[in-house]
């Protein structure tokens, strides 16, 4: 066991003792699945997420079957055609499914027409039904739009706002935590100042504040990057402090004062000994904040103060949620609150799991 | 103990600085200023709109004057209680904030009473009986609630209070009690309202300090002072009251400091979902009408109660840790 | 060595063999192993030791070697799971009362936490780390007092006070107000033998108690615990790596080595007439005062086996100078002459 051990390098060594953590395991597979689906939404979509289904407006749930009205069974499951008819009592429009046709659900069929990435033109998709048929595999909403593949292409808008936000608050973060560790002095206490200003105030209220403040003629692209960079002007406060108190303990590490001795340059000592020694904190550190930047858009969006229709993304969609009365009426409204959780949760397992696993000494033996 | 309180006071100026600047900012950043906006609505309202109220309004506010001016006539301003009117509300702010402002205190205060009340004891016995099923149940609830954002849960909640049992735990008031003046009959209706959102915004901060504070008192548990305490002789559940509990809680007070601007960020927007008479959906309704004086004075009376609380938990905390007291 | 003539049925309905001449303590085939994920640790595996009364006795042994273990397991402070004390018994003799076998007391029953503070006491390594950081010493010096005597608060104050005063402390009765942080690290252990000391036990282990201090405060705890050793008439087992204090502080020596008692001897005898290879390998490896001109500083060759996966028979064969095949099967521990045992082939007829 010791000369295994011995024969790993670091890095080898913290993956063993990640993939031991089941928890976390399963939190990486559901986010790479959820990044998959984000990066290829267009084609992992069944149906166009803007188009609006006039006929099928609040139509819930399509069940899927493998059993048909006759009792046969199929081990491919299908769905039936939806007729809508007008409820005499409460005169709204209800959806009954019409047995007499039968989708089945296949893999790779031609549906709407896309632009994959905005690049190339297509319309394969990963699965659906058959023109004629109606998939909606959460129902739609009240423009009669598929609230699945909408949350699909919501994926691809949350999950990259947080992976975004995470990089230019590590990047603020690494610069400011790095020059504050090495230089200490006026600068350091002056950036501990900041950092303790926008650590002591409640971060809702600040980023409501700076996102109203967006002008509303910016078109989509610019306000997705301006809130981006709300997120992060928060965000980065923890990286610094990590890099910050990582450089200044190592600076006092007996292999940092051999590299100074042994006549390094400063510069090569960064990139050579510190940088690697302290890296897995701040990817932890990291890991750990992503979840903090997709509930921030979500709930800036929620509140209708961040991303605005058309653009699609897990708040925007929530925002409809907003109304009890519709939600209690239509709760399938409410599900992309379950990807929102799904999401935050495996962000949350991973970055526990990397935490145990980049440090040897947080358990015993 | 007296100079570190004062240490402490001098920080806690200099973050109300930075905050009266970040506030400040927010008023400003949206295009045009209060007046362009204040004429505007007054024209579309068919007031005629003279020059010399302008020009007088122009003075009040020094928006002749260079950026700098206009934050110290802002600032002094709100140093004297006069926090400039709201458009929208056609109000002076300080009477919004006034009538908003003490709720928001309360709500703030239960919930992070409820938190610790929960919070402490979950958390010593999950470390003291690690890894039994009492410690995992506790574990996953905490790894839920620190996954649920509070609006979802308050959302969630809402839903199913209204689907299953037909009752709206939105507001903090019986219909019937909103406009009532304050009486026994009041307080004891707000208090049959405020477990929701104390619960909501609570929870995920019951969760994080559970993660901590589990953690913590495991790190005392293995220290030596816990063997020389059962070496005394004392019985084993004096001996981890007493001392890896006692030291264990004293970074939880620490958490208060960053328990709160959490706290009062999830009574923000939690009061917005809930509907509740507090600051949460005054500062949004604000916000999109661009009534930007009294959003910003919001921000800044927020994050100003933020960072006094955090000034007594450091206090509590100097009482509590003689290391602190000292230093 | 001491074979019981007779036994007498204690409160507890155990057999306590009966008291060997003055023996306090008696630690007979002690096991407590320990069970963790990579498999089980038998950190004590048999060990026989006899304390006698107002003597000092030097347990010494690389670190794992089971020396703790051994003195924690006789606190019943064992933290279990993972430990578990498996086999053996450790029968304690009050100078007035019954004896009984601390193996068969749970570690929270009243009986042993009598035991635990009042006849028992120990010493820690650690002064920085084994005081609570958030009480005064004197409330935590009040702390054993009020579990074990019937005294008011101030009395108790008192008794700390002059406990203070006793391990020479000055000015104790304004440091009994002080907190840990604000002493230093050998007042720190001064006070840590004050609590070990009060209720007046009689039997006190000290683990590794200069070990983390200046070489100069080293001596001065030395002499205090002597001192103190003889006034009390106590019992110490006085567990260090250091042959330098075993030699100034103890009259007996037992060397251990991977849960198992290697040599038991006087300390005399032990320094001028080691007998198992171990023991001689310790004392080549380290210097000491007084030594002999020509001798070499040489270490012992090889380094500790795997606790997890140990040889069959002698564990010392693998790093032995002297292995024969006989190594093979372990060697008993046995008296080769008046009060000095040895578990080695080399000396013993099997």
């Amino acid at each position: 066991m010791a000369a295994t051990s011995r024969s790993l390098s670091h890095s080898q060594l913290v993956w063993r003792r990640f993939t031991r953590h089941k928890l976390a395991m399963a939190g990486l597979i559901i986010l790479a699945l959820f990044y998959l689906v984000a990066i290829f939404c267009e084609f992992t979509a069944p149906l166009d997420p803007l188009h609006r289904y006039s006929s099928h407006i609040y139509a819930p749930p399509t069940p899927l079957r493998f059993i048909d009205s006759e009792g046969g069974f199929s081990l491919r499951p299908f769905v039936y055609g939806i007729k809508s008819e007008l409820d005499m009592q409460t005169f709204r429009r209800i959806y009954v499914p019409d047995t007499s046709k039968k989708y089945p659900i296949r893999f790779l069929v031609r549906g709407h027409e896309y632009r994959m990435w905005g690049l190339f033109k297509s319309n394969l998709h990963l699965f659906g039904v058959e023109p004629g048929g109606s998939l909606f595999l959460l129902g739609t909403d009240e423009l009669g739009r598929d609230v699945f593949s909408r949350i699909i292409y919501g994926t691809r808008i949350s999950l990259s706002i947080g992976l975004i936000g995470v990089t230019l608050s590590l990047g603020i973060g690494l610069i400011v935590g790095g020059i504050s560790g090495l230089k200490a002095g006026t600068f350091d206490s002056i950036t501990q100042r900041v950092i303790e200003i926008i650590r002591s105030v409640p971060h809702i209220p600040l980023w409501m504040g700076l996102s109203a403040a967006l002008p509303p003629d910016w078109n989509p692209i610019k306000v997705y990057f301006g809130i981006t960079v709300i997120l992060s002007l928060l965000g980065w406060t923890h990286v610094a402090r990590v890099v910050r108190s990582k450089f200044l303990s190592l600076r006092e590490e007996d292999f940092v004062m051999a590299a100074y001795a042994a006549g390094s340059s400063e510069w090569r000592i960064i990139t050579k000994h510190l940088i690697p020694s302290f890296i897995s904190y701040v990817i932890v550190s990291v890991t750990l904040s992503i979840p903090g930047m997709i509930l921030g858009e979500t709930a800036l969006s929620f509140l209708g103060i961040g991303l605005r229709p058309p653009v699609i993304s897990w708040g925007v969609l929530l925002q409809q949620a907003q109304n009890i009365s519709a939600v209690n009426t239509f709760p399938w409204l409410l599900t992309p609150a379950f990807f929102v959780v799904l999401a935050v949760l495996a962000f949350n397992f991973v970055g526990d799991g990397l935490r145990d696993a980049a440090d040897p000494y947080s358990k015993q033996i | 103990m007296g100079s570190y309180i004062i240490r402490r006071l001098a920080y806690m100026l200099i973050t109300l600085l930075g905050i009266s600047i970040i506030s400040f900012t927010i008023i400003q950043l949206p295009p045009g200023d209060y007046l362009t906006t204040y004429i505007a609505q007054l024209s579309s309202s068919g007031t005629v709109v003279d020059d010399s109220l302008v020009a007088s309004l122009e003075r009040q506010y020094g928006l002749d004057r260079p950026i700098y001016i206009q934050y110290f006539k802002w600032i002094g301003g709100v140093l004297t209680g006069n926090f400039g009117r709201s458009f929208d509300w056609n109000e002076a702010v300080a009477v919004l904030i006034a009538e908003r402002l003490p709720m928001t205190i309360v709500i703030s205060l239960a919930t992070l009473v409820f938190t610790y009340l929960v919070a402490i004891p979950i958390s010593i016995y999950s470390a003291v009986k690690q890894y039994s099923i009492g410690d995992y149940i506790a574990t996953v609830i905490g790894f839920i609630g620190l996954s649920v954002p509070d609006f979802l849960l308050a959302l969630v909640l809402m839903f199913s209070f209204y689907r299953f049992f037909g009752i709206s735990v939105s507001g903090l008031f019986s219909p019937e009690m909103r406009e009532a003046a304050w009486s026994w009959a009041k307080i004891k209706d707000m208090l049959d309202h405020l477990w929701v959102p104390m619960i909501v915004i609570g929870m995920a901060g019951t969760a994080g300090i559970i993660r901590t504070m589990r953690a913590t008192t495991l790190d005392e548990l293995g220290k030596d002072y816990v063997k020389m305490a059962r070496s005394k002789g004392i019985p084993e559940w004096k001996v981890l009251m007493r001392h890896p509990v006692r030291v264990a809680l004293n970074p939880i007070i620490s958490t208060i400091g960053w328990e709160l601007p959490r706290i009062v960020s999830g009574t923000t927007i939690v009061a917005v979902v809930l509907n509740l008479p507090i600051t949460g959906p005054i500062l949004l309704q604000a916000l999109q009408a661009q009534d930007m004086f009294l959003a910003g004075s919001f921000i800044l009376m927020l994050s100003t109660l933020t960072v006094i609380g955090t000034l007594i938990s450091d206090i509590l905390l100097a009482i509590f840790d003689p290391r602190i007291r000292l230093d | 060595m001491s074979t019981p003539l007779s036994h007498q049925q204690s409160l507890t309905g155990q057999t306590i063999p009966a008291q060997a001449s003055d023996v306090v303590m008696s630690i007979r085939d002690l096991r407590t192993y320990f069970y963790t994920d990579y498999g089980v640790v038998k950190a004590v595996d048999g060990v026989n030791i006899d304390f006698q009364r107002g003597k000092v006795v030097g347990v010494v042994g690389e670190s794992g070697c089971g020396k703790s273990v051994t003195a924690m397991t006789a606190m019943q402070l064992i933290s279990q799971p993972p430990g578990k004390i498996v086999g053996g018994h450790i029968y304690y003799y009050p100078k007035d009362g019954t004896p009984v076998d601390i193996t068969r007391l749970r570690a929270n029953s009243r009986e042993m936490r009598r035991l635990r503070g009042k006849e028992l006491a120990m010493i820690f390594q650690e002064p920085m780390t084994s005081l609570t950081p958030v009480y005064t010493i004197g409330d935590q010096i009040c702390e054993k007092i009020l579990a074990h005597e019937r005294l008011s608060k101030a009395e108790a104050m008192e008794m700390a006070i002059e406990m203070l005063e006793k391990v020479g402390i000055p000015d104790p009765a304004r440091r009994v107000k002080e907190f840990p942080h604000q002493m230093s690290g050998g007042m720190r252990q001064r006070a840590v033998i004050a609590i070990a000391l009060s209720c007046n036990p009689s039997f006190i282990i000290a683990d590794e108690p200069t070990t983390a201090l200046d070489v100069t405060i080293q001596a001065q705890i030395l002499t205090l615990l002597q001192d103190l050793q003889s006034e009390f008439n106590s019992s110490i087992m006085l567990i260090t790596h250091d042959l330098g204090v075993v030699g100034e502080m103890a009259d007996e020596v037992v060397v251990m080595y991977m849960g198992k008692v290697v040599e038991h001897a006087d300390v005399r005898t032990i320094f001028h007439d080691p007998k198992h290879p171990y023991t001689q390998g310790l004392f080549r490896s380290i210097p000491l005062i007084g030594m002999r001109g020509q001798a070499k500083l040489t270490p012992i060759t090889g380094s500790l086996p795997n606790p997890y996966e140990l040889p069959e028979g002698c564990l010392f064969a693998p790093r032995c100078p002297h292995a024969m095949n006989q190594c093979r099967t372990d060697p008993p521990l046995e008296e080769i002459d008046h009060g000095h045992q040895v578990k080695c082939w080399l000396y013993t007829k099997g």
